[in-house]
């Protein structure tokens, strides 16, 4: 039992409260679906506030797991890399596919330790193949950005 | 004799130039994900889900691709385990106990040539149960109504949460999630928007695709920036591979019997490739190691949970084919592929679409003849493929992961879904919740909603039609003896522990 699980088992109870409350107001009035769609979301709460409660309340401190837990600055480039997917996500409609795809690589290769020309290389390599592959080789739509198209 | 025409059928299939082109590629691109550490067989034939079906290849072929990808995955997994240490998924901690140890001995040769020869008996005395066996439960299962449905589902769901992880609460909590996930959008029953939040994405629910990419994939990329456990270099060169016929006559019925093994823990749901690799070295253990030579680098040790894990991956097919119900995460995401392609798995399965059922058994015994005859030459060239450095690895799964979720939708929304179940799966890993139950709620949640609703709907209520028949309330008991026994187990305990031995990945 680490801290983590203490602090995961609060939020399992306080969300497994809020999807029962939620969940009150689905009522349809057919007699055919007794249950209706209630049934679903109060299995979710009860789950949430037995596994919660399990997390929150068994007894022991932090043993040899808590240590595998990273907390503070050691979390830092974790938030780097969901910061640089996320950025990734809001360019590709405005710049298109391959740009950000460049830049994602290279930033992603660096916080592994890799060198800027590189990842940056393998970047461009991986997002002619993709582009290659989904939109020219399946048509799939990959965008090629709407910046350049004078808005589409 | 109607099973022997009935293969023929299949291997009418199997043998199209499409369909042995596309096994051939499942079994090698399975090999190398199953190898290279952070993708995995689910994260693959997840990220491959849009491809196929923008290819417009018939159900069969992008069955035998994908489920060939499962298999293969179970033989590459060995590749990284023997020569570096480093188990891919947790079925392949137990071949790095004696795997390793041969390599240490400067033996990995001879370790690699008898995992490849013990995954291809594993792997084709299972079909040949898959053979026999599914039809027969088919024909069982054609009487199952909503009711016994919802049970079965019940019993999968609490068997692979209790066995999954680390304890049963950490993996009630993952199912719970899944679950969770299943009920966002429009009802489809009663059409009353869920957990939508307003917005107009959410209406439509959460493609399974995009939450496991998302929970595996990207946590995946997350966890590597730690920079533990992978990173070792393999530098030797390998010699040729090549079985003896000595290591054969000493290995041979290890791998039959835990190919028997294997199957069975196969079947049952939850327990997957780790059980059946744990328990057929452990049966081994106990009926051939007189000189107590196991766990000092015994061929029989590698021999055993190899053949052991590959029949458990075609044990697995047969509740999924046939009930409709996985067992496992990938299992899930296959079953997720078979009804977007418009295949509904279960009882008419056999019957209604047997090019799709024989085709792909009959695949199955080629795709492991080719695993074989393209392994032993060709563990040299996947072993080079080991030294692709992370800082180029991981950030092509995170480009891999964003267009294939893009790729489904056309939908910037589903990017940061991902992410989101990135994070997801991030903090889950370092609780050491298991990913496989969620992927598991996410796609059986729909069904057993539905059945629940439908056996109510025809009881007018009454909740006993749920216990009404025998095969009924055997599921239920099956079920909450898979509550019970952990649970009671582990309240009085400081730490629900688990006598399998767990790798770093989850069990998918």
């Amino acid at each position: 039992v680490t801290r983590l699980d203490r602090w995961l088992g609060g939020v399992l109870i306080v969300s497994g409260l809020a999807i029962a409350g939620t969940a009150r107001g689905y009522t349809v009035g057919f007699a055919v679906d007794p249950v209706g769609p209630r049934v679903l979301p109060y299995l979710v709460t009860a789950l949430f506030l037995l596994s919660g409660g399990a997390l929150l309340l068994r007894k022991g401190k932090g043993d040899a797991e808590a240590g595998r837990v990273p907390t503070g600055p050691s979390l830092k480039p974790q938030v780097a890399a969901v910061a640089v997917l996320l950025l990734y996500a809001g360019l590709i409609l405005p710049l298109g596919f391959i740009p950000p795809t460049v830049l994602a690589t290279g930033t992603l290769a660096k916080l592994f330790g890799g060198r800027w020309a590189r990842g940056l290389a393998v970047g461009l390599a991986l997002s002619l193949g993709l582009y290659g592959l989904f939109a020219l080789g399946f048509g799939l739509e990959l965008p090629m950005g709407t910046l350049f198209q004078g808005g589409r | 004799v109607t099973v022997l025409g009935d293969l023929l059928t299949g291997f009418g299939v199997a043998l199209q130039p499409i369909n042995l082109l596309l096994a051939g590629g499942g079994v090698a691109l399975g090999t190398l994900v199953g190898m290279l550490p952070g993708i995995g067989p689910i994260n693959a034939i997840a990220i491959l889900i849009p491809l196929t079906f923008a290819s417009g290849l018939p159900a069969e072929s992008v069955l035998i691709f994908l489920v060939g990808i499962y298999y293969g995955s179970q033989y590459g997994n060995s590749i990284s385990t023997i020569l570096l240490n480093v188990p891919g998924t947790a079925s392949a901690v137990v071949t790095a106990i004696d795997g390793h140890a041969l390599t240490q001995k400067g033996e990995s040769e001879r370790a690699l040539a008898v995992s490849a020869v013990a995954s291809f008996v594993g792997g084709t005395l299972s079909v040949a149960g898959l053979v026999f066996f599914a039809p027969a439960l088919s024909r069982l299962a054609i009487r199952f109504g909503p009711a016994e449905y919802f049970a079965l589902m019940l019993f999968a769901l609490t068997a692979l949460s209790s066995l999954g992880g680390k304890d049963l609460f950490r993996g009630l909590v993952a199912l719970g999630f899944g679950l969770f996930v299943a009920a966002v959008g429009i009802d489809p029953q009663s059409a009353v928007p869920r957990f939508t939040f307003g917005q107009l994405a959410l209406l439509d629910g959460i493609d399974f695709v995009v939450v496991t990419i998302g929970l595996f994939a990207v946590s995946e990329v997350l966890l590597a920036l730690e920079g533990t456990g992978v990173g070792a270099e393999h530098r030797e060169r390998l010699g040729r591979i090549w079985v003896s016929l000595a290591d054969l006559g000493h290995t041979i019925w290890t791998m039959v019997r835990s190919a028997v093994v294997g199957f069975v823990v196969g079947v049952l749901p939850g327990a997957g490739g780790t059980i059946a690799a744990f328990l057929g070295y452990a049966t081994e253990e106990k009926l051939t190691d007189r000189e107590g030579t196991f766990g000092k680098g015994d061929i029989r040790g590698v021999a055993a949970p190899e053949s052991a894990n590959n029949a458990a991956a075609n044990g697995s097919m047969i509740p999924l084919l046939t009930l409709g119900i996985p067992g496992s995460g990938t299992t899930a995401v296959l079953l997720g592929a078979l009804t977007a392609l418009d295949v509904t798995p279960g009882p008419q399965l056999v019957s209604q679409r047997p090019e799709v059922f024989w085709g792909l058994v009959a695949s199955m015994y080629i795709g492991n003849l080719l695993l074989l005859v393209l392994n032993l030459p060709l563990v040299g060239v996947f072993a080079r493929l080991l030294r692709l450095p992370r800082w180029a690895l991981m950030p092509g799964v995170a480009v891999l992961s964003v267009t294939a979720v893009y790729a489904i939708n056309q939908s910037v929304f589903d990017l940061i879904l991902m992410v989101a179940f990135g994070v997801v799966g991030y903090v889950f890993r370092k609780a050491s919740i298991p990913l496989a139950p969620a992927i598991l709620g996410v796609v059986l949640g729909p069904l057993m909603e539905k059945n629940l609703r439908r056996s109510l709907a025809l009881s007018g209520g009454d909740w006993g039609v749920l216990f009404s028949s025998p095969l009924a309330i055997a599921f239920w008991v099956m079920a909450a003896a898979f509550v019970l026994v952990p649970a009671l187990a582990s309240v009085g305990s400081r730490e629900g522990g688990s006598a399998v031995p767990r790798g770093r990945g989850a069990d998918s």
